[in-house]
């Protein structure tokens, strides 16, 4: 990303200001370059795909936060629950903790990767159902589901990937 | 980056030229981004092994997009040809919606139901005539299902570009 361009941009101004004005400047500007800017998308020409936004545009972000697939495991590495919702439920709530380290919040995740078993048909139904109570109030990131026959440990029925802009 | 995008765009193509002539492949670029592959692995005309973003003020993320038409719709009976197709076309109207490019595209994910060997030739032949084969970073993974019954293609995007700083990302 663009490092250093915002600085160029307040501070050459700022040394033909007046002192307390030029003070004003380089503090607005200290944060507001850096603030990354998300927009969310629906073009009319797509059809509302699932939970989600299809396009996500971030502007200036700085850093970012990659997310490895969110399971069920606890932290005593146990399945936590063996049902699809149940699984569903604790992954994102793993996300929360993920995200909750790394200082980003759930509006600041860009895309999401839903990886899932679907055993009997029904598992989209859930799935959505959650991702919509999770993004409540908030614009969703852009969200890519796929089903697999299996996913890595045994009983293991969903695992969601993220990556997230961190804000300053 | 935004000064002066012709000139960076003038620089950015030679630079991207002299890169070509010492390897080999699809050498391809947007505005600061150059996809090839290297001499040292195999040369393909349906990806690129890499993709260098360089200086770039914005990313756009491309969930993961359906046969659909406006309307929703798939047509259950299209085979993998007209399912690509529409997927196509979807990506199309996703890029315009923020004034991007195909070139534009850094990487792709394409997901595919029921998979049978011969479909990604028949995937990759539209894949090349859409990115003009200047192709991006791409996996292509056959899964066991997608999330809208009758689905049997689906691809997302990353995307990079620079945008100026009176430019709308709102496709209006």
């Amino acid at each position: 990303m663009n490092f250093g361009q915002g600085l160029r941009r307040c501070f050459v101004p700022s040394l033909v200001m007046l002192p307390p004005l030029a003070m004003l400047l380089a503090v607005g500007c200290a944060t507001a370059p850096t603030a990354p800017r998300v927009t969310h998308l629906s073009p009319a020409s797509l059809a509302r795909l699932g939970q989600g936004s299809p396009v996500v545009v971030v502007r200036d972000g700085r850093k970012f936060l990659h997310i490895a697939g969110q399971t069920a495991i606890n932290t005593d590495f146990e399945l936590a629950a063996r049902d699809f919702d149940s699984q569903v439920k604790i992954a994102l709530q793993n996300l929360d903790l993920a995200l909750e380290a790394g200082g980003a919040r759930r509006r600041d995740i860009l895309s999401l990767h839903v990886y899932f078993v679907d055993k009997d048909g029904a598992a989209p139904r859930y799935l959505l159902a959650q991702i919509k109570r999770y993004f409540k109030g908030t614009a969703p990131p852009a969200i890519t589901y796929v089903g697999t026959p299996a996913l890595v440990g045994a009983g293991m029925l969903v695992e969601i990937e993220g990556l997230a802009v961190v804000p300053p | 980056m935004t000064r002066n995008p012709r000139l960076s765009r003038a620089v950015s193509g030679a630079v991207a030229l002299m890169a070509a002539s010492a390897s080999h492949g699809n050498l391809a670029h947007g505005e600061n981004i150059k996809k090839w592959n290297p001499p040292t692995l195999f040369d393909s005309r349906d990806f690129s092994h890499l993709a260098e973003v360089g200086q770039i003020n914005t990313l756009v993320f491309i969930a993961g997009l359906g046969p659909q038409d406006a309307r929703g719709r798939i047509d259950k009976t299209a085979r993998i040809r007209g399912q690509t197709r529409a997927v196509l076309r979807n990506l199309k109207a996703a890029l315009d919606a923020v004034g991007a490019t195909p070139d534009d595209v850094v990487r792709i994910h394409i997901h595919v139901v029921g998979y049978r060997m011969m479909e990604g030739m028949i995937v990759s032949r539209q894949l090349r005539r859409f990115f003009g084969g200047r192709m991006p970073v791409s996996s292509f993974i056959p899964v066991d299902r997608l999330l809208w019954d009758g689905a049997r293609v689906q691809i997302d995007a990353e995307v990079a570009l620079n945008q100026g700083p009176g430019a709308r990302s709102d496709g209006q």
